[in-house]
């Protein structure tokens, strides 16, 4: 871990609620109508197979400080967690990828790390949501 | 990437309206897909640029849904790619976003975008922006056909005038020689002018010239100079063509402007009797014509008629005016547009500038070339002027 102040490190937390916003899942659901298993299990496997790609990047651009490719991995992560209803990831990577654009003196390591955990929780909670899963 | 059931690059009005989705975002992608697919929507979707290029021109799409923030080519610079490209720029452009400054949204007009979308996609909006796009492209499309065919239309009218005027220049005479040698110009400004003139020895002893001039352009103008020559050239006119006044009078009758679009014409008309050496005329408010004697130490007459333009007024009456014709005399007849030249400033010219430029270039018109002398003097009187209207000018030379 690079050097965050300690009053960050000790505020990051795992938050206890579904990562998975439950009013949003319902609205997709409805929309994919009578084809939502099947497309659901396209949309979740594309989104597992993407985060793995983009959380190796992010976790890589927070090692080399790399902000370009950091703000590039978060927003293509931010949007298609958005659309599965992930809404507090979006929000953090909203943070993220504003802090970089703006604050280019800051590193927002306490918001990174709190943005991986918070993926981590997506992609249970999503493979628990894949229709057919047990 | 979603191929069409179609390989026709063509989209006909009966084909559902085409829209290319450009997202490298997957899962945003499809889901715009879904949605746009249940309104019977052809989709095309890719995840890149440099392949949304590639399929648009493959099959021109009517509407794109294109995301703003992409690895290599973002949403602007295939905003510009399109725009840049005659066969893609008629496509509705809309950006997907997630800025919602109003810096970024000016950047994106900049670019050519005709709307934004912004990320989330609300499906109701979704929609309706696609449907306004939809109906903006179509309406495009149906003044594109209408300009095509209104230039399709110009162009043929363009043709017949082009024809017509041909036409006309057919029937004006040429260069004639003998005991009156005639040397005339006809320069319409616009394909089709008003003007029309002629001369011919009636018999051995008169020799008839005028010069008309009907009011604007174009073949409505034409008609009635054309009637007027046919009219005179034929000989069907119930009048003896040697009184000027008569034929003015019988003319005025035939041509009365509300049978004739509002048009009316003016007209200079003379008949030069050799045996007497007189020449008869008579005018139809047409600047007055020149008769110039051979001899310099001789004053140049300006032979102004009395009448009104032909078909202003049905009980117009006109007389006719003798002169004598000193030997070697030449007669100078011409219409307005030869001196209502627009000159820098908005200037226009004038009858008495005309007139003292005549004067002044006596010797010069008495020459061989005299005609095309004044013509250049003309233009050399008043650098950069324009000519704005038809000019004819005739000289006839009664030696």
């Amino acid at each position: 871990m690079d050097h965050a102040s300690q009053s960050e490190v000790t505020a990051v937390h795992v938050d206890p609620i579904d990562p998975i916003d439950p009013a949003a899942w319902d609205e997709l659901q409805q929309l994919l109508g009578s084809e939502a298993d099947s497309v659901l299990r396209e949309l979740i496997d594309l989104y597992l197979e993407d985060a793995m790609r983009l959380v190796s990047s992010i976790v890589l651009a927070q090692q080399h400080k790399d902000r370009y490719t950091m703000i590039m991995a978060v927003h293509a992560l931010r949007s298609p967690s958005a659309s599965l209803g992930a809404l507090r990831l979006a929000s953090l990577g909203r943070q993220v990828e504003d802090g970089l654009r703006f604050d280019p003196q800051h590193w927002p390591h306490l918001l990174v790390d709190q943005m991986l955990i918070e993926v981590e929780r997506v992609c249970l909670s999503l493979r628990y949501r894949r229709p057919g899963a047990l | 990437m979603t191929f069409p059931d179609q390989t026709s690059s063509l989209q006909s009005a009966f084909e559902p309206a085409t829209i290319l989705l450009v997202d490298d975002d997957r899962i945003h992608s499809r889901l715009l897909e879904i949605r746009l697919k249940t309104q019977g929507y052809r989709i095309l979707s890719v995840d890149s640029g440099e392949r949304a290029l590639e399929q648009a021109r493959l099959f021109p799409p009517t509407v794109i849904l294109c995301d703003w923030v992409m690895d290599d080519m973002d949403g602007l610079d295939v905003c510009r790619a399109f725009k840049a490209d005659s066969n893609l720029e008629a496509g509705h452009f809309i950006l997907l976003t997630t800025r919602s400054r109003m810096e970024d949204r000016v950047t994106g007009l900049d670019c050519g975008a005709d709307d934004f979308l912004s990320k989330p996609v609300d499906p109701d909006e979704l929609l309706a922006r696609v449907r306004s796009g939809i109906r903006l492209y179509q309406a495009n499309e149906r003044l594109k056909v209408l300009a095509e065919e209104l230039q399709k239309q110009k162009q043929r009218l363009d043709k017949e005038l082009a024809e017509a005027a041909s036409y006309v220049k057919s029937l004006l005479p040429g260069e004639i020689r003998g005991p009156v040698t005639v040397d005339s110009r006809f320069v319409p400004v616009h394909e089709l002018g008003g003007d029309s003139y002629d001369y011919f020895w009636f018999d051995e002893d008169h020799f008839v010239i005028y010069l008309a001039d009907a009011s604007g352009h174009g073949l409505a103008a034409a008609l009635p100079s054309i009637s007027v020559h046919n009219q005179l050239r034929s000989r069907s006119l119930p009048v003896d063509l040697r009184d000027p006044a008569q034929v003015l009078t019988a003319l005025n009758a035939a041509f009365q402007m509300d049978q004739h679009q509002g048009r009316y014409l003016t007209m200079w008309y003379g008949v030069f009797q050799l045996a007497s050496r007189t020449l008869r005329f008579a005018s139809a408010g047409h600047p007055p014509a020149l008769l110039c004697p051979g001899d310099s130490s001789l004053p140049m007459h300006w032979l102004r008629g009395q009448g009104t333009a032909l078909g202003l007024f049905d009980d117009a009456t006109f007389s006719s005016d003798e002169v004598a014709v000193a030997l070697g005399s030449f007669l100078l007849v011409y219409s307005d547009g030869i001196y209502e030249v627009l000159k820098p400033a908005g200037l226009i010219g004038s009858l008495p500038e005309f007139m003292n430029l005549v004067e002044g270039n006596r010797t010069l018109l008495h020459g061989e070339g005299g005609l095309d002398g004044l013509l250049c003097q003309i233009s050399a009187s008043a650098v950069g002027a324009e000519f704005m209207d038809d000019y004819s000018v005739i000289k006839a030379t009664l030696c």
